[in-house]
């Protein structure tokens, strides 16, 4: 900002610099930034007709069927209709949702469930972004133990995002994750009976989101900012407290040209003698610099938190984050 | 959950609807009109007001101020709309005005798409801006004209991404037998170009100014735009035309504009320094203030995601790690 009414804006030489260099070593930098362009700008959907995304998402169907050692001829309708039948309808009717429920929440009973929250907004403003905070408090309130938290991206090439194990925390988890097009949120929550309570919401999203490069690699240095660590720990009640954690990493999924896959895949929090607190299995939906917010449940008199993180290239994070004593709202 | 089942559902509707369009051509291409209707806020200086929502195929794009000014040998335009339809109703509206003489000169007040995409009808050679507003339309323009077309469908017909061909950097211009004083500043985008009309003292403020209507932030920098807030309150004028809502004699579209930054600065801040998620942060109420503001809830949602991964950086307290 140029003090004088007068003064020419200069256009930061640094900038173009280094959109050149990115645009020579990776061609497809270009449409990577268009992409991001728009999602900033407007963060409306891709705008699919229902017919277009019914028939990519049957091809879909077809695909994974037959990943699934199925032969293409065995899904018929009348299979497909069969297995569906184990599951209850899908409030949300995306097209993925027996895929998902057969990989992902097979091994118990399903039920959809409002006491599992799943918030998130309608559009998504930046596809690279999409925050979600998931509260399923309200089992717990009922007396359900929540064992698992496991989110998913139904419409996503890679759908599932992370998965939270509340050993000692709420079952409650703030993450963002990466939108490759308009998409439920599905959130599977499972308690101690065996049984999987899920809820989800619809993102429309422009496309990309997992296909097109993090923004780290717009800066050569990157790699010297890797797992550098902000985070914030407060005490909410005599019983429980609020992480917010946020790391360097570039979280690539593979997908990008030319970009082998690199993210963070564990975040373990633990007290100081070693009790598990929570545990987090991140996936490569998970958005660049990832930012979890978590509660762990940890008495006045705990007053340490210890954090373990690994990425897939085996780099280890670790610090230990002072807990007040004091309740702040 | 059914709430949402039904937006989207119309959405989808909506967005079919304008496919069609699309494909049918020329004879339903002739139904959009922007109706557009300008008024003389001053001695011969119109104002084209857009309205105070969101882009939707139902507007068109139409949601932003542009103005023109008879000057003594020819005409002096302000950004141009949202699409070559908008441009090409606006330069009927022009001679409709002042009919017989000449367009001189365009100014483009920012890169956002609403405000130059009609550029398009335009002589090339007469369209100005500082070069950071340049630079930005070549770096996005393709890329916010591709989604413009999402948005609006056929609306945006033939639209394409035109640069400025004039880099200013003088403070002072004559055109055509009138002198404008110009205004390099940022804060909204990183340059943000603000005209004086010397003559009738209208300052036409680009989207550094919005009046009764949220201001937008995908480009933004709350400390810079503070400061151009600044030095507009310090400039003389007698009314200013902002880039979004009515016009404004006495400066209620700075007080506007910066209560909201204030706003939606302290409660992003405060936000998170309690380590709450985006989504928590979108949850706060807007204050009965802002009750007269409209697409606040939208433009607030929006901003959460623009902005908070900034203050994240700035505010979240560095750790030490052990690798
Ligand atoms: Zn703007």
């Amino acid at each position: 900002m140029k003090n004088s009414l007068f003064a020419m804006p200069t256009c930061s030489p640094a900038t173009s610099a280094n959109a050149n260099a990115s645009a020579s070593i990776r061609p497809d930098m270009r449409k990577f930034r268009a992409l991001r362009v728009f999602a900033l700008l407007f963060g409306l959907c891709g705008i699919l007709s229902p017919a277009s995304l019914l028939a990519t998402s049957d091809i879909l169907a077809t695909a994974t069927a037959s990943g699934n050692s199925e032969t293409a001829a065995n899904s018929t309708v009348a299979s497909r209709a069969a297995r569906a039948a184990r599951f209850p309808a899908d409030p949300l009717e995306s097209v993925m949702w027996v895929y998902m429920a057969e990989r992902f929440f097979s091994d118990g009973e399903v039920i959809f469930d409002s006491r599992v929250s799943v918030v998130t907004p309608q559009y998504a403003e930046d596809q690279f972004y999409v925050p979600v905070t998931v509260d399923a408090t309200a089992l717990e309130a009922d007396g359900h133990t929540v064992e698992q938290i496991v989110a998913l991206a139904d419409l996503n090439p890679i759908p599932h995002i992370l998965t939270m194990e509340p050993h000692k925390a709420s079952a409650f988890v703030g993450f963002r994750a990466k939108l490759q097009q308009s998409s439920p949120i599905r959130v599977g929550v499972k308690t101690s009976d065996g049984t999987w309570h899920v809820n989800g919401a619809w993102v429309d999203a422009a496309g990309g989101g997992c296909t097109a490069p993090a923004a780290a690699h717009g800066n050569p240095n990157w790699m010297r900012t890797l797992g550098k660590t902000r985070a914030i720990a407060r005490r909410e009640t005599d019983l429980l407290t609020r992480l917010s954690l946020r790391m360097r990493h570039p979280m690539d999924t593979g997908l990008a040209h030319g970009i082998p896959v690199f993210y963070m895949s564990d975040i373990k929090v633990k007290l100081e003698d070693g009790t598990a607190l929570a545990d987090v299995q991140l996936f490569e939906p998970v958005s660049e610099n990832p930012t979890l917010t978590l509660k762990p449940k940890m008495a006045a008199t705990d007053s340490t938190m210890k954090v373990f993180a690994r990425d897939t290239e085996g780099n280890e994070f670790r610090f230990d984050l002072a807990v007040p004593a004091e309740i702040s709202n | 959950m059914h709430l949402l089942k039904h937006s989207r559902r119309a959405f989808l509707k909506a967005a079919a609807g304008s496919c069609a369009c699309a494909l049918c051509g020329g004879a339903n291409a002739r139904v959009l009109k922007y109706e557009l209707l300008a008024s003389e806020v001053e001695s011969k200086t119109w104002v084209v007001h857009g309205r105070n929502e969101y882009f939707s195929f139902e507007n068109g794009g139409n949601i932003v101020n542009t103005a023109f000014i008879e000057v003594p040998e020819g005409v002096v335009v302000i950004d141009t709309g949202p699409s070559k339809r908008f441009g090409e109703q606006l330069l009927d509206l022009i001679s409709q005005k002042i009919p017989g003489k000449p367009v001189l000169r365009v100014y483009n007040t920012h890169h956002h798409p609403d405000h130059f995409l009609g550029n398009q009808v335009f002589d090339p050679q007469i369209i100005a801006a500082p070069q950071g507003v340049i630079d930005n339309i070549e770096a996005e323009g393709d890329a916010l004209t591709d989604n413009m077309y999402r948005l609006l469908g056929d609306w945006m017909r033939g639209t394409d991404s035109v640069a400025p061909t004039q880099a200013l950097d003088a403070s002072q211009e004559n055109v055509g037998g009138r002198d404008f004083s110009l205004f390099y500043l940022s804060g909204h985008t990183s340059s943000d170009f603000v005209i004086r009309d010397n003559h009738t003292g209208v300052l036409f403020s680009g989207d550094l100014l919005f009046m009764y209507r949220a201001p937008t932030t995908p480009h933004a920098d709350i400390g810079d735009w503070r400061q151009s807030l600044a030095m507009l309150r310090d400039t003389d004028r007698d009314l200013i035309v902002p880039g979004h809502g009515p016009g404004d004699e006495k400066g209620e579209a700075i007080d506007q504009t910066l209560d909201w930054l204030d706003w939606l600065d302290g409660s992003l801040r405060d936000a998170v320094e309690r380590g709450w998620t985006m989504n928590e942060a979108m949850q706060l109420p807007i204050p009965e203030r802002f009750n007269s503001i409209a697409v606040g809830k939208t433009e607030f949602e929006r901003s959460v995601v623009h902005l908070y991964q900034k203050y994240e950086d700035e505010l979240m307290p560095a750790i030490e790690i052990v690798q």
